[in-house]
């Protein structure tokens, strides 16, 4: 476990001195290829003044809305999908109609239909997390083994008992993939949009603090705000879901 | 004795309209067989005979095309829960409990009180005591079988129905959970039907054996009087072994 993390370390660094010695070469201007140290001072200037931890938040806020929205939906479509052979056959042409979609595509009509807002994002953050979660998890429903459904008649164990003490944790490997996507579908959908119109009002989330600094040129904040959008992304996606998978699915030898 | 196990004219068919098959594909032809409470059936047969089909019907999972099972004077028209189990080879541990929870889990869904108590009794019947915190992937073969065995007895069932339960299991660990079927049968009432593809196992466990037949009917039935024997050589084992064999490969 020391060695990745040691090895991690040592890709940033050579990251950092990689970035500083095209700097010094002195080949791009400042104004486009800022110093290390005035992006680090954009950032505790952003953190300090500029409220970006708020927009982070606001983001994060939008991401999980959107996920625990798209979590209760998929569900209940996989289960509708288990019970109805129509539905299950319709759920399958909607699946193959939208998921190719990119979010970001659907931003025109959503101007048109919704406006801008934090309608149209939340929208959109449903559409990229939605139909992953339905993919995983009516593969999960699917695979789970004869033998637990055997276990279960065994013990004439009722809809609400199969449903929570073997259906939701012997496809949680399926649910935590399908999560796993769907939030690295939601997050680069979010900061798309974003950035064209921003969350709601003047807290437009970190995408709308990105397109700002564009605006403004300032390219230290500008990159002071990726940093923010790296870091926040690994954070979830390597932190968040590698914590959630070691304490269930790793710990119970469950894989897919 | 009582029957404490009636089998009356069974049959079961099915469409296999999947495949394009009109006709019904019939699996089990006219079973009737008895057994008396506390005895060990074991049913040998080839594979496809219908022995699985036969042990879901006895336990209620699939209704028969005709005929019917008589459990203890009653008919049984759904699963009676906990008190009629199958026990397969399949891992049917639940990975995402540890042994004693996994134990415990019939329990809790009958609300049964003093739960931990019995399963740590049960466990120490199975000698899986110090494994109780365990999950299931961290357990060899026989250990998951000896959990698995602990489950189906948390709820005392009457008649455990298994399943080939040893097949993928090597010679020794056979051996080992052979014994332990012994014991606890020696210890309880249970009735055990016991479903194999091994002579010799039918033989050491069995009270009575049956021979299931290519057509899914019972070829042959007999008392086994080498329940136990670990020495072959005895008088009378070898023409036993190749009676029996007989039935299971006939032609």
């Amino acid at each position: 476990m020391k060695k990745p993390i040691l090895l991690k370390f040592l890709w940033v660094c050579l990251f950092i001195v990689l970035w500083e010695t095209v700097r010094l070469t002195g080949n791009f201007s400042p104004l486009v290829y800022p110093s290390l140290l005035s992006i680090i001072k954009s950032l505790f200037h952003a953190f300090s003044s500029e409220g970006i931890a708020i927009q982070l938040l606001l983001s994060f806020a939008v991401i999980a809305f959107g996920i625990t929205a798209g979590i209760i939906l998929a569900m209940i479509a996989v289960m509708a999908a288990h019970s109805s052979a129509i539905f299950e056959s319709f759920l399958k042409f909607v699946i193959s109609v939208f998921h190719p979609l990119p979010g970001i595509a659907l931003l025109p009509v959503l101007l048109l239909w919704v406006g801008t807002g934090i309608e149209s994002i939340l929208i959109i953050v449903l559409h990229s997390v939605i139909w992953p979660l339905i993919t995983n998890l009516y593969t999960g429903y699917r695979s789970i083994p004869a033998t637990y459904t055997l276990v279960a008649d065994n013990y004439s164990m009722g809809k609400k008992d199969r449903f929570l003490k073997i259906t939701l944790p012997a496809s949680l490997p399926y649910f935590l993939a399908g999560s796993r996507i769907a939030f690295a579908r939601s997050w680069r959908a979010l900061i798309s949009a974003e950035m064209l119109f921003g969350a709601a009002g003047g807290k437009g989330g970190i995408g709308w603090f990105l397109y700002n600094k564009r605006v403004f040129m300032d390219s230290s904040g500008l990159f002071a705000g990726l940093l923010v959008i790296v870091v926040a992304g690994i954070l979830t996606e390597e932190v968040f879901f590698t914590i959630l998978e070691n304490k269930t699915v790793k710990k119970w030898g469950m894989s897919i | 004795m009582n029957d404490y196990l009636e089998i009356k004219n069974l049959y079961f068919s099915y469409n296999d309209d999947n495949q394009g098959i009109k006709e019904p594909r019939k699996v089990i032809d006219n079973i009737s067989f008895n057994i008396q409470k506390k005895s060990l059936l074991c049913i040998l047969g080839p594979s496809g005979c219908g022995k699985t089909t036969l042990l879901k019907i006895i336990a209620s999972l699939v209704p028969p095309s005709a005929g019917k099972v008589l459990f203890d004077g009653k008919v049984l028209k759904n699963p009676d829960a906990g008190r009629i189990l199958i026990f397969q080879d399949d891992n049917q541990l639940f990975p995402w409990l540890n042994v004693i929870e996994n134990i415990s889990m019939p329990l809790r869904l009958s609300n049964i009180n003093g739960r931990e108590k019995i399963a740590l009794d049960i466990i120490n019947k199975v000698h899986l005591t110090g494994f109780e915190n365990y999950y299931p992937h961290r357990l060899s073969g026989g250990m998951k079988k000896r959990a698995g065995i602990a489950r189906a007895l948390a709820t005392s069932p009457d008649l455990l129905l298994m399943d080939e339960p040893f097949g993928s299991l090597d010679a020794q660990t056979r051996k080992k959970l052979h014994k332990l079927v012994l014991e606890i049968k020696e210890k309880t009432d249970l009735t055990v039907i016991f479903v194999t593809h091994d002579i010799h196992e039918a033989i050491f466990l069995a009270t009575d054996i049956a021979v299931m037949g290519k057509s899914g009917t019972i070829a042959y039935q007999t008392k086994n009087n080498f329940s136990g024997i670990s020495d072959f050589s005895v008088t009378g084992f070898s023409d036993f072994y190749n009676k029996l064999y007989s039935f299971i490969d006939e032609p």
